[in-house]
């Protein structure tokens, strides 16, 4: 063959590839602040190597500039785009576009580069070459942003200016809105690829137009191509039968002609369903891209069972099909489809990324149990995809915030499971259930609106931890601001929750100007120099607003010590959830005491302060005997706290008595010792009126159990209710309010456990009447502390688990 | 000399490197990339990454692994010392998986390769144990650590929580 007829067949294969590359199909969105969408968090800057601590947030251009070889000139873009819009979705393309309102005198390449550090949006005009917010600096030594040295895309950007740039992103929007776990998005930086460039005599910059131009079509774009996920997923499990219902969700975006990523769009037009048997379908298992729909009798992909798969928008799905047995828990994935222009090959609502491969974790999930007799199913299911553990923040009725040690905060409808804030990043991981104050119940300036407050340990850089606060405006519409609380080399952790001391549910007593969040620090290892902190919501920087500290350590007050005066009142850390006590103004600590059972008197354990003092006084403190890492609780009548250690011992404290410091014993009404010991007391002691007394539930290694406070007589006592109750695993916390009964009107509370489930038991007596699965994986799954929402028909319970969703099931469950 | 510059390479392998250039048409990073690690490149050490953790009270260390008390650990430090590591800037990821595989926790930590650095950096992330879901709920057995940089695994070991 001549080497002319070798290049005419190498043409042809060259030719036929590009032929046979499947067309896309989806719809798409651009991400712009123009036409309606605010951009709210978006964030444009530039950093400068020259002018390390000058901001730029408020330029009209970004500067990307190299400079000759061993210069130390350099310019770097910032972007972060808002992704609210976005729903959940396999993502097909994205495409950024930048106008070039300036080009650089040579032709360079500039690359995308992912950050991996948080940066406040609301604090952007801090951001700098130096300092990520307004007191946190890159831990990049020598500052210019922490990001991976890899590049997500490149391009050339010629010499001509008033032109439009673009990057193909779609792999970082993929990792944002999906992944195994998601990324957080912490948005790109955009440089030079060759900064201290040798062959350069002299400096090189172009300009990029920013969120400033006055032309909103000159503005940074984000075109998001994708296919969004089926949406209200149902299960009703019965005798060999599970019937599922879903919807699909309107189009958002443009679904037809070519896309500006350059992939044809199409709308959603068919679904397959996948099917698992007692585990949750397989993340390998999906119908893959471009090919046609799964056909045949009861095929398999990745091990999984297809039980539907349809060219229409059908929307319900009697599965008495292939081989469902009662007794087992069948796991469903449903898929949206769209086809493919006039071809028979479709496209599927899933994710790829470069580190997992194709990624169906976010995927509309669903199960049942069929059974002639019990068959069950959860309400809903939704995926997180990081272990879920902390219990679900909630506005009962409208928000629940998931969290997991992932820095992603995520948010559902408690009805329904449908998502309602997009994957959201956050400073770090957040291990605890976030209050939420609804509409109208805060006082941040402006309006009334809804808010979240997040307490997250930094994951990022050598020291410091970050707090979030979360303004809800509307559901699926939100701005954040982060308020960095250290940033020194401690870097201590936040194990606990925040309380709230919030101005509407207050007395004339409290006097603070405006509501407080009550937290304190695990700085692990240091067994003395841990704080409680109260910080004024207004709050934006570290320490400047008002609210009060309690410094351990530090000369405080008479009492805490058997050392003559000055005295000091040493601090260990603090896993716990402070306890406020709206009536009496105090609010009461729990903390660890020197790593021991038996703990240090200048050390205390149990915490108690005035909260309207401005200064956080301690009026009270004590050692118990040991850690604790079981927060206080307050019984409805605010008029006993009741503290759980992990020696396994119950104490019983007088909440109404004055206390005015300096630190005095706090009157101590009784205490109960568990035995035999079954560890520590875990959570917080669950307190249920009980005619005039209160019953005590609380879960140690292996029980649930419960005891009787009389108040007539301020003492524990195993009569009228005592009982232990073995589940055969690792409970959570239990959960109950008064008034939650079961079918036959008897007052129940709920349990997690590490077999899967989540177990019902009777207050009077502890028999564990009813169970409901959420992954019977492995023995089960361990399930995390759980939430009740009594403001939904019929009420939920919520719980994440250790495989990354969150369940939601029906109450009661008999 | 202008060429090897260019292509950080020494002056004796002026002539590969012009030859690389000119045959791969890649201009010299992509050089770099294809011969840098070997293929008759120079000898260049490849990137390492040794993981050791600490016990954040004791100061009690183990290489490539460790065995730890969880209820009497209250965190562990996990060190990642770099070696061999291009120059530039980086991302290190410390991921935690826990015995049943499902994904437990994330790190990052941005840190920058130059000259003065010769291409070793060490990084430490403590995890904290007490009073944390790994006791309270009992989490205990072999986890994964994986690290990562940039995105790709490049060590993994074990920690095993008694």
């Amino acid at each position: 063959m001549s080497m002319r007829s070798k290049l005419a067949v190498l043409a042809a294969i060259v030719l036929m590839g590009a032929v046979a590359k499947p067309v896309r199909a989806q719809e798409e969105v651009v991400l712009q602040q123009a036409n309606g969408d605010s951009q709210a968090r978006a964030i444009n800057t530039w950093l400068d190597r020259t002018s390390q601590n000058t901001a730029h947030s408020a330029d009209v251009d970004l500067h990307i500039q190299a400079g000759q070889a061993l210069s130390t000139v350099a310019q770097r873009a910032l972007l972060q785009f808002d992704f609210s819009r976005i729903p959940r979705a396999g993502i097909k393309g994205a495409k950024m576009v930048l106008l070039l309102d300036t080009a650089p005198a040579s032709n360079r390449t500039w690359g995308v580069h992912l950050i991996t550090s948080f940066q406040a949006v609301l604090l952007q005009s801090n951001i700098t070459w130096a300092n990520r917010t307004n007191q946190l600096l890159w831990s990049t030594a020598g500052g210019g942003g922490d990001f991976n040295g890899g590049t997500i895309a490149t391009t050339a950007t010629g010499t001509t200016s008033s032109v439009t740039l673009s990057w193909d992103i779609v792999s970082a929007v993929k990792s944002w809105q999906a992944g195994i776990p998601p990324t957080p998005n912490y948005g790109v930086i955009i440089k030079d690829e060759t900064e201290q460039d040798g062959t350069l005599s002299g400096n090189v910059s172009g300009l990029l137009a920013t969120n400033q131009n006055v032309t909103p079509a000159s503005r940074p774009a984000l075109y998001v191509d994708f296919i969004q996920e089926v949406r209200n997923p149902t299960a009703t499990a019965g005798n060999g039968v599970v019937n599922l219902s879903w919807t699909f969700p309107a189009a958002i975006g443009t679904t037809s002609g070519t896309g500006v990523t350059g992939l044809a769009l199409n709308p959603t037009s068919g679904v397959v369903i996948l099917r698992f048997q007692d585990a949750p379908v397989p993340d390998a298992a999906f119908p893959t891209d471009g090919t046609a729909l799964p056909s045949g009798s009861c095929p398999t992909i990745g091990g999984a069972t297809v039980v539907l798969s349809s060219s229409s928008l059908t929307t319900s799905l009697t599965d008495n099909l292939c081989s469902i047995t009662n007794g087992h828990t069948y796991f469903y994935k449903v898929f949206a489809a769209a086809k493919i222009g006039a071809t028979t090959n479709y496209n599927y609502s899933t994710n790829g990324t470069v580190a997992t491969g194709q990624d169906t974790g976010f995927v509309t999930e669903i199960a049942g149990t069929p059974s002639a007799s019990s068959p069950q199913a959860p309400d809903w299911i939704a995926p997180v995809r990081a272990a879920s553990l902390g219990a679900p923040g909630l506005d009962p009725g409208n928000l629940l915030i998931a969290v997991d040690n992932n820095p992603v905060l995520q948010g559902f409808n408690p009805s329904n499971g449908n998502d309602v804030l997009a994957p959201m990043a956050v400073g770090g991981p957040v291990s605890s259930r976030p209050p939420i104050l609804r509409v109208g119940e805060n006082d941040l300036s402006g309006p009334l609106i809804a808010a979240t407050y997040i307490l997250s340990s930094q994951s990022s850089g050598p020291g410091g931890d970050l707090q979030a606060i979360i303004n809800v405006n509307t559901v699926g519409s939100f701005v954040d601001y982060i308020n960095p609380l250290f940033f020194d080399a401690s870097a201590p952790h936040f194990t606990g929750s925040i309380a709230i001391y919030a101005k509407a549910f207050s007395n004339i007593g409290n006097l603070e100007p405006s509501d407080d969040m009550i937290f304190g620090t695990n700085i692990v290892g240091d067994v003395n120099n841990n704080i409680i902190i109260s910080e004024d919501v207004n709050t934006t920087s570290a320490g400047s607003g008002t609210g009060w500290r309690i410094f351990g350590n530090s000369t405080t007050s008479l009492g805490c010590s058997t050392i003559a005066f000055p005295a000091v009142c040493m601090m260990d850390g603090i896993t716990s959830t402070p306890l406020v006590d709206y009536i009496h103004n105090t609010i009461w600590v729990t903390t660890h005491n020197n790593n021991s059972a038996a703990g240090t008197a200048e050390r205390p354990d149990i915490w108690k302060m005035d909260a309207s003092a401005f200064n956080g006084n301690v009026s009270a403190a004590i050692n118990v005997g040991g850690d604790i890492d079981s927060s206080p609780t307050l019984s409805i009548d605010n008029t006993v706290v009741f503290v759980g250690t992990n020696a396994g011992k119950l104490f019983a404290f007088d909440a109404v008595s004055t206390d005015v410091g300096p630190p005095v014993t706090p009157h101590q009404y009784d205490s109960f010792t568990v035995s035999p010991n079954n560890g520590a007391i875990k959570g917080f002691p669950l307190v249920i009126p009980n005619g005039a007394n209160f019953t005590v539930i609380f879960s140690m290694d292996t029980t649930v159990e419960a005891i009787t406070f009389v108040t007539s007589t301020d003492k524990f006592s195993a009569a009228p209710i005592s009982w232990k109750t073995s589940l055969g695993c690792n409970p959570t916390t239990p959960v109950g309010a008064q008034g939650v009964v079961d079918n036959l009107s008897n007052p129940v509370i709920f349990v997690g456990c590490s077999d899967g489930k989540i177990h019902q038991l009777r207050i009077s007596d502890g028999v564990d009447e009813a169970q409901r699965i959420t992954n019977p994986a492995g023995g089960g799954v361990t399930v995390g502390d759980l939430s009740l929402d009594l403001f939904v028909s019929p009420n939920k319970i919520f719980a994440g688990t250790t495989d990354g969703r969150i369940y939601a099931f029906a109450i009661p469950f008999i | 000399m202008r060429i090897s510059k260019m292509c950080g390479w020494t002056k004796n392998l002026f002539l590969i490197a012009a030859a690389g250039c000119l045959l791969a048409m890649t201009g010299c990073a992509g050089l770099q990339g294809l011969l840098g690690f070997g293929g008759g490149g120079p000898t260049q050490p490849p990137m390492t990454a040794t993981i050791s953790f600490c016990d954040m009270v004791t100061s009690n260390c183990q290489s490539n692994a460790g065995t730890f008390t969880a209820s009497g650990t209250q965190g562990v430090n996990i060190a990642v010392k770099w070696q061999n590591t291009p120059l530039g800037n980086h991302t290190q990821q410390i991921q935690l998986l826990m015995p049943d595989g499902n994904f437990y926790q994330e790190f990052q930590a941005g840190f920058l390769i130059d000259s003065a650095s010769n291409g070793q950096a060490s990084i430490t992330r403590a995890i904290p144990i007490a009073g944390t879901f790994i006791t309270q709920r009992k989490l205990l057995g072999t986890w994964k650590v994986q690290v990562l940089l940039d995105g790709a695994v490049v060590n993994t070991a074990n920690l095993h929580l008694n």
